[in-house]
């Protein structure tokens, strides 16, 4: 047994040396014992500007990321460690991708133009384009329903079919410009982050009734999370900087914890229970949520300045992993880092 | 290195397993405890005391040498590139840098009008260089003599005002149409250098530092009366910011470093702060009543008016040398609210333009 646990531990230490020397130069820091390592740093050298929102085909491991400033969306292979696309054709200041596994397409929402084009996700074709007013921003697709729910404007949530690419009436007007958003699987409410408001509308997809949830603590709130199995609702805040967890029944600020600077994207780990928050200002901070009303920060994980936009995807097979996109910086291109999550 | 998939699944596999072996023989450091869960209860002190965070680069990648101002409009901010004889157009949102203008030597101040939607660079060479905002196609040309340095845009009037000269003969604010491109008669003779200057919006005044007299320059647009408040004790005064709403004047000064403050109603001088070495720029932040003092010895001074009599120094935030001067241009949309701050190449690292996120 001792032996075991000693031959596990050698092998332990000298993975991680493996994996560090991998990342040499690259990482700044890979804490074996963290709750997030980083394995793997795709490099996208010619690119610039602001990352958004990305998305991944689970199936073949690849990788959507909206890139703002460069009026594109770079597609990556994951598992070969490449960048193998860039799409620019049509895209005015693309902020996010959402992929449609039945009709592997991806759904491309642009603040530019307010619309959302739809690209065949191996040729990268334009398929067809849903207009919206202005501004169209983020988006979630609902495999049940197959519809496309996207947030855009002064502000609502609208929607269009994903099998034919219509729209469809019944737009959620919200009063003001819907940042992240998250939908119910078990339930019929979405969840809407109202940033310039600091309040969370809760539409009810059956009622059509929104009723809306003002933060006092803090607020201009962004990116979101939710965990529906515990009632849970998690919030970014930015000003100031905080995290807040809300009890969906009640709407009730639960509980409130020092968050990250510049934050853009979350999201709970259910496996672990673990809550990612990526911030521009270069941490990855990582929340232990002990029970569904007690949480701690227990980890503040270096990574880039500028890296506020991740994708995760709970366990996908043998993975777990968090992608974060890494804006180029002085003397070093844009990058793609892939973490896998540890207990 | 390259490690193939199945390696790397492997390997996670194996760490997975001895990182859970450790964990099953003691609480690691990363086991959450009932004494730290005591953090998840809602705290009560929210303010954060790093009112700047470094959150974002646009890397500046060729650039070299000295910046000089910013200038802000229609989601872009203008950058001199002093050294580099360039000036910069730099998408804030995009984080990229859309266009280089060239051809400008040494630019200095920049000023962007919306409604003209020109760009004006004034070169210390002589020439106030005036630019198509949308094809930054080069209008036209006007001649300073002394060379043209800091530059503001007033809107009410569409006026592009110049500081200009650089001798007793030859100093002066000088005004442009931004409209027409012409001078205007409007000039005020100042007696010395002008280096920053702010204009008043609700009232006739001009303030202005010139660094040769030890003085502050007030120049009234409506009588044409310029009254001067001497620097006692106090020399090199550059930058500039206006409060006006509070009537408070903030100055930066090199020798010593200190920020001064001034009532505008009186002259007199309220308070002078130890502050940022090397000053070239310094903001006012309305919102949270911040005054942002960015020093070339690589430091972002920043101090909190508690009341327009009453000031404290807030945080010291380590930027890089050089770093003297920078953007702030208030919240823009979907609540974006940042400080820009350029920084110069140095020894193998590229110029970039840091952004800064600010905080509660």
């Amino acid at each position: 047994m001792t032996t075991r646990k000693l031959g596990a531990a050698c092998l332990a230490v000298l993975v991680a040396l493996i994996v560090r020397a991998g990342a040499q130069e690259q990482a700044p820091s890979n804490d074996e014992f963290a709750p997030l390592v980083l394995v793997r740093i795709i490099p996208m050298p010619d690119v610039q500007g602001r990352f958004d929102h990305m998305a991944v085909d689970n199936k073949t491991g690849r990788l959507y990321a909206a890139n703002y400033g460069n009026d594109s969306v770079e597609v990556l292979e994951v598992q070969r460690g490449k960048r193998v696309h860039s799409i620019q054709l049509e895209l005015s200041k693309p902020q996010m991708v959402a992929y449609i596994p039945e009709s592997n397409r991806i759904v491309v929402s642009n603040e530019g133009d307010g619309s959302c084009k739809i690209f065949d996700a191996d040729t990268y074709k334009l398929i067809d384009t849903v207009k919206f007013s202005e501004d169209a921003d983020q988006l979630r697709y609902d495999p049940v329903t197959k519809r496309v729910y996207v947030g855009y404007g002064d502000g609502a949530i609208g929607m269009f079919d994903a099998t034919t690419n219509k729209r469809i009436a019944g737009d959620f007007e919200l009063g003001a410009h819907p940042e992240s958003f998250q939908l119910e699987e078990k339930g019929s409410r979405i969840f809407v982050n109202l940033a310039s408001v600091s309040q969370i509308a809760v539409i009810d997809r059956n009622t059509h009734k929104i009723e809306k949830w003002k933060l006092e603590e803090a607020g201009t709130n962004f990116p979101m999370a939710l965990d529906e199995e515990h009632h849970r609702l998690f919030v970014a805040a930015r000003r100031p900087a905080r995290l807040l967890v809300l009890n969906t029944d009640s709407g009730k600020v639960i509980a409130s914890l020092p968050g990250a600077a510049d934050t853009d994207d979350m999201a709970y780990d259910a496996t672990r229970r673990r809550i990612y928050v990526p911030s521009g200002e270069g941490f990855i901070f990582v929340y232990q949520q002990i029970d569904a009303d007690r949480y701690q920060r227990i980890d503040k994980i270096p990574s880039a300045i500028g890296a506020r936009t991740s994708a995760y995807y709970g366990q996908v097979g043998k993975h777990n992993s968090l992608y974060l996109a890494i804006p180029g910086r002085s003397n070093r291109g844009a990058e793609l880092w892939v973490y896998e999550t540890r207990d | 290195m390259k490690v193939s998939l199945t390696a790397a699944l492997r390997v996670f596999a194996v760490v997975s397993l001895a990182t859970w072996l450790c964990a099953q023989q003691g609480p690691g450091k990363n086991s959450p405890t009932k004494k730290s869960a005591k953090e998840g209860k809602a705290s009560a002190s929210t303010v954060s005391q790093r009112p700047l965070v470094l959150s974002g680069s646009i890397p500046l990648d060729g650039v070299k040498g000295r910046f000089d101002h910013f200038a802000f409009g229609q989601g872009r901010l203008f950058v001199s590139a002093l050294g580099n004889n360039t000036v910069e157009v730099i998408s804030i949102f995009g984080g990229i840098v859309e266009r280089t203008i060239t051809g400008v030597p040494n630019p200095q101040g920049v000023a962007f009008s919306p409604e003209a939607h020109k760009l004006f660079v004034a070169s210390a060479k002589g020439k106030l260089y005036i630019y198509d905002a949308e094809s930054f196609n080069l209008i036209a040309t006007l001649d300073f003599e002394g060379g043209a340095d800091n530059l503001r845009y007033d809107a009410a009037t569409k006026r592009v005002y110049v500081g200009c000269g650089d001798d007793e003969k030859t100093a002066a604010i000088a005004a442009v149409d931004a409209m027409t491109n012409q001078r205007l008669d409007e000039e005020y003779k100042i007696g010395g250098e002008p280096e920053s200057f702010q204009l008043e919006s609700s009232g006739p005044n001009i303030y202005v530092n010139i660094t040769d007299l030890k003085q502050i320059a007030v120049i009234n647009r409506k009588t044409k009366e310029i009254t001067r408040w001497p620097l006692t004790g106090l020399r090199m005064n550059f930058p500039m910011a206006l409060d006006e709403a509070d009537h408070r004047l903030f100055v930066g000064i090199r020798e010593p470093a200190r920020l001064a403050v001034f009532d505008t109603t009186s002259g007199h001088m309220i308070v002078a702060l130890p502050s940022a070495e090397d000053t070239d720029d310094l903001y006012y932040d309305a919102e949270h009543k911040r005054v942002y003092v960015p020093g070339g010895e690589g430091l972002i001074y920043v101090f909190q008016m508690n009341d327009p009599d009453h000031y404290r120094f807030l945080a010291k935030v380590p930027t890089a040398l050089g770093g003297r001067t920078a953007g702030y241009f208030g919240r823009q949309g979907k609540g974006f609210h940042r400080f820009f701050l350029a920084v110069p190449a140095s020894g193998g690292q590229s110029a970039e333009v840091r952004i800064y996120t600010i905080q509660e």
